[in-house]
C-alpha cells in the first residue's frame, strides 16, 4: 500500500505496535502458564526418575519408582477406586443430568426454582458438601440414626465405614453434586431444539420416549461429549470431597489417585513417588483429553 | 381423501384470543389457501387442525367426524413446516421413511414407498445423505417427501417456500401445483405471499387478527374484495384507494375524483354502472377502489369508459407494464400503461377508467358496499 510521506516514521512505529499489542498483552500470561503448569509439568516428569524423599534429588535412577509405585497395594487401592467412581460418577451424573433435564423441558410451572435449586449444589465448595454428607451419612449421627428412632432397629446405611463400600459414598455425594449441572448443560441444549421437529415427529406417529430418545437425544451428541469431558477429569482430580468426607478411610479404602500423590509428596517425604503417581494421573487425564481434542480440531476443520 | 370442516373455532393463549369464530369447510380435493400476514394465527389454525394445538372452542371435522380429541397420529395428515424440521441424525431415506416404521410398516415395503415418492420428488441420488448435506431447495423435496410418504388424508404445508430463494420458490410452486394435480388430495396451505396464493389455491381464505375476512376463489378474491384490507393485500401494486362522496348527476350515481393536471385540482365526475343500487348512500362518504390495471391508457380503452386528463409524475417501467403514479384526490395512485403508450415525468396523460370494476367500501366499516 502507498503510504504517504513525513512522519511515515512515526505511523510505522505505532504499526507495528499496534500489530504486536496482542501478542505482548498475552505474552505474560503466556509465560507465566508456560513456566507454571508446563515447566511444572516436565519438571514433575523429571523428578519421577529420581529418588526424590524430602527434597528433591536430581540424580536420575530409571523407572524405580515407578516399579514401587505399581507394587503398592495404596496405589492399586486408590486406582481401582479410581475406575469404580470414575465410572459411576460420569454415567450416573450424565443419566440423571439428562432425565432431570427432560423432564424440566416439558414446560412445567415453577421450572425456574426447580433449576435454581438443581443447578445449586454446583456452586458449593467439595468440602462443604462432603462435610455435609459426612455427617448425614454418619451412622450414629445421620440416616441410619434417624430411621432407627423412627423405630425400624434394624436398619442399617453404614457404607461409610463399610470398606468395600466407602468409595460409593464419595459416588452419592458427588452425583448430588454434579447433576445438576449437567441437568442446566442439557437443558439450555434442549431448549435450542427445533420444536417444529418435534412437531413434525409427532405427527409421524413417535410417542414422547421415541422423539427424545430417537431424535432430540442422538441430536445432542456434542453436548453428551462436552459433559463426558468436564466429569472425566473432574473425576481425576478428585480430590477435596475424599478428604471432607471419608478422609481416605476406613483405612485407605476411599483414596483417589490425587489424594495418594498428596500423602506420598506431602506427608511421607516421597516425593519421588509422589511425582510418578502424578504423571499417571496425567496420563490417564491425556488419554481422555486428547482424542477429544483431535476429535474437536479435525471437526472444526472439516467443518 | 377428506373432506375437512372447522366450526366456529376459537384460540386462546391465556387471555389473548389468537383466533376467534372461524369457520371455514372444504371439499375432498380442495386446495385451500390461508393467506395473511405475519402474526395473524395462520400457523396456530395449521397446528390445530393438525391436532399440534388445542382447540379453545368449537370444533373441527374431517369427514364429518369430529376430530378435537383425536392423537395428531391419529388424524393421518401430514404437515410441511417452514423450517423443513427434518431429522437431524437420520439419512434422507430414514427420514421419510420414519413415519411409516411407527406406523408399523415392514422394511420391505417402507422401502419400495420410499424410492416411489424419490422417483417423484427427484431425490433419489440423496437417500443416503444427512439433512445438513442438502442444499435449501433439497431439503424442502425432503421435507414433502416425508409428507407424501405416508398418503395421508389431508396435507398441511406451513409456509413451506419462504425459505427459498426467489427462483427456486417459483420452481417449487409449480411442482406443489403439479402435485395437487396428481394426488387430487385435500391440501391446506399456509403463506403470507399473496401471488403463491393467487397461482395455487382453488379457494384463499384471508386472515386478519385472527378472524377470516373473505373465503372465495383467488378470482372472487381479487375481483370482489368483501373490505378495504382483502382489497389492499392480494394484488400487486395494490389497490388505489380515494375517499370521495357518492353524488348523484342527472340520473346517473357516481363519485366526483378530482385530479391533478398542470398543478391544479380538476375534478371530475366518474358515473358507476349499475349506481342504482348505491341510492340510499348518495351524500355519504365511501372509499373508492380501483386497481393499477383500471387505470390505464384512454386510446386501447373501452368507449364507455370516463377519460381523465392527469400529470403524471413518476414513471417506473417493469418490463411488460409500465406504471405511472400520477395524483387523484390529492394522494398519489398508480396507473398500469402499456409501455408504448407511456410518456415521460411531468407531462400530462390521458387515462380511462375502467369504472364497471371499481370497488365502493363502506368509509366506515371498510366493508364493500354490494356487487
Ligand atoms: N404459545 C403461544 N403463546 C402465546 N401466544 C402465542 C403462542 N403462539 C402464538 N402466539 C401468538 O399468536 C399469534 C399468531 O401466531 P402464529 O404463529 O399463528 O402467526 P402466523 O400467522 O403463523 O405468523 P407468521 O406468518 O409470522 O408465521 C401471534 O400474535 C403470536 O404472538
Ligand atoms: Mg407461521
Amino acid at each position: 500500500m502507498p503510504q504517504p510521506k513525513g512522519g511515515s516514521s512515526h505511523r510505522t512505529v505505532l504499526d507495528k505496535l499496534s500489530r504486536f499489542l496482542p501478542q505482548l498483552v498475552v505474552a505474560p500470561s503466556f509465560l507465566l502458564i508456560l513456566f507454571f503448569v508446563y515447566g511444572f509439568i516436565i519438571w514433575t516428569g523429571y523428578i519421577s526418575f529420581t529418588d526424590s524423599r524430602m527434597l528433591p534429588a536430581y540424580e536420575v535412577q530409571g523407572f524405580r519408582q515407578y516399579f514401587r509405585l505399581f507394587a503398592m497395594d495404596r496405589w492399586d487401592v486408590a486406582f481401582d477406586n479410581l475406575l469404580v467412581f470414575g465410572a459411576f460418577y460420569i454415567t450416573l451424573s450424565l443419566a440423571i443430568g439428562c432425565l432431570l433435564a427432560v423432564l424440566l423441558d416439558q414446560r412445567i410451572r415453577a421450572e425456574g426454582a426447580l433449576r435454581t435449586i438443581y443447578l445449586y449444589p454446583m456452586a458449593i465448595s467439595f468440602i462443604v458438601t462432603g462435610t455435609a454428607w459426612k455427617w448425614m451419612l454418619n451412622p450414629s449421627l445421620g440416616i441410619e440414626s434417624y430411621i432407627r428412632g423412627l423405630g425400624w432397629e434394624s436398619f442399617r446405611f453404614d457404607w461409610i465405614v463399610d470398606k468395600d463400600m466407602a468409595i460409593y459414598v464419595v459416588v452419592i455425594a458427588a452425583v448430588w453434586q454434579a447433576s445438576g449441572f449437567v441437568m442446566a448443560l442439557f437443558l439450555s441444549a434442549l431448549r435450542s431444539v427445533d420444536q417444529e421437529i418435534v412437531k413434525a415427529a409427532y405427527l409421524d406417529g413417535a410417542s414422547t420416549t421415541r422423539i427424545y430418545l430417537g431424535i432430540i437425544l442422538p441430536s445432542l451428541r456434542p453436548v453428551f461429549l462436552s459433559a463426558f469431558v468436564i466429569l472425566a477429569h473432574l473425576s481425576i482430580k478428585s480430590f477435596d470431597l475424599v478428604v471432607a468426607l471419608t478422609g481416605g478411610g476406613p483405612g485407605y479404602a476411599s483414596t483417589l489417585p490425587a489424594n495418594f500423590m498428596y500423602e506420598m509428596t506431602f506427608r511421607r517425604n516421597q516425593i519421588g513417588l509422589g511425582a510418578a503417581s502424578a504423571v499417571m494421573m496425567l496420563l490417564t487425564v491425556a488419554a481422555i483429553m486428547v482424542p477429544y481434542l483431535y476429535s474437536e480440531l479435525r471437526g472444526k476443520r472439516h467443518a | 381423501m377428506a373432506t375437512l370442516s372447522i366450526e366456529n373455532a376459537g384460540k386462546s393463549f391465556g387471555d389473548t384470543d389468537v383466533l376467534k369464530d372461524i369457520s371455514l369447510s372444504m371439499d375432498d380435493g380442495e386446495f385451500l389457501v390461508l393467506l395473511g400476514a405475519s402474526g395473524c394465527g395462520k400457523s396456530t389454525l395449521l397446528n390445530m387442525i393438525a391436532g399440534l394445538e388445542k382447540v379453545s372452542h368449537g370444533t373441527i371435522r374431517v369427514d364429518g367426524e369430529v376430530v378435537n380429541d383425536v392423537h395428531p397420529k391419529d388424524r393421518d395428515m401430514a404437515m410441511v413446516f417452514q423450517s423443513y424440521a427434518l431429522y437431524p441424525n437420520m439419512s434422507v431415506e430414514k427420514n421419510i421413511a420414519f413415519g411409516l416404521e411407527m406406523r408399523g410398516v415392514g422394511r420391505a415395503e417402507r422401502k419400495a414407498a420410499v424410492e416411489e415418492v424419490a422417483r417423484l420428488l427427484q431425490i433419489e441420488h440423496l437417500l443416503d445423505r444427512k439433512p445438513a448435506q442438502l442444499s435449501g431447495g433439497q431439503r424442502q423435496r425432503v421435507a414433502m417427501g416425508r409428507a407424501l410418504v405416508r398418503r395421508p388424508k389431508i396435507f398441511l404445508f406451513d409456509e413451506p417456500l419462504s425459505n427459498l430463494d426467489a427462483q427456486l420458490r417459483v420452481e417449487m410452486r409449480t411442482e406443489i401445483k403439479r402435485l395437487h394435480q396428481t394426488l387430487k388430495a385435500t391440501m391446506v396451505y399456509v403463506t403470507h405471499d399473496q401471488i403463491e396464493a393467487m397461482t395455487l389455491a382453488d379457494r384463499i381464505a384471508v386472515l386478519k387478527d385472527g378472524r377470516i375476512q373473505q373465503i372465495g376463489t383467488p378470482s372472487e378474491i381479487y375481483n370482489t374484495p368483501a373490505n378495504v384490507y382483502v382489497a389492499g393485500f392480494v394484488g400487486s401494486p395494490a389497490m388505489n384507494f380515494f375517499e370521495v362522496t357518492l353524488e348523484r348527476d342527472g340520473d346517473q350515481i357516481g363519485v366526483m375524483l378530482p385530479a391533478k393536471l398542470k398543478g391544479v385540482d380538476t375534478p371530475y365526475f366518474l358515473p358507476l354502472p349499475a349506481g342504482g343500487q348505491y341510492h340510499s348512500h348518495i351524500g355519504q362518504p365511501v372509499v373508492l377502489g380501483l386497481r393499477p390495471e383500471m387505470i390505464s391508457q384512454a386510446t386501447t380503452a373501452a368507449p364507455e369508459d370516463p377519460v381523465i386528463t392527469c400529470d403524471v409524475d413518476v414513471v417506473e417501467p417493469t418490463g411488460a407494464d409500465t406504471l405511472c403514479v400520477i395524483r387523484l384526490a390529492g394522494r398519489g395512485a398508480k396507473a398500469r400503461v402499456s409501455p408504448a403508450f407511456a410518456c415521460e415525468p411531468g407531462d400530462s396523460m390521458e387515462f380511462a377508467l375502467d369504472m364497471s370494476r371499481a370497488c365502493v367500501f363502506d368509509a366506515e366499516t371498510g366493508m364493500r358496499l354490494y356487487g
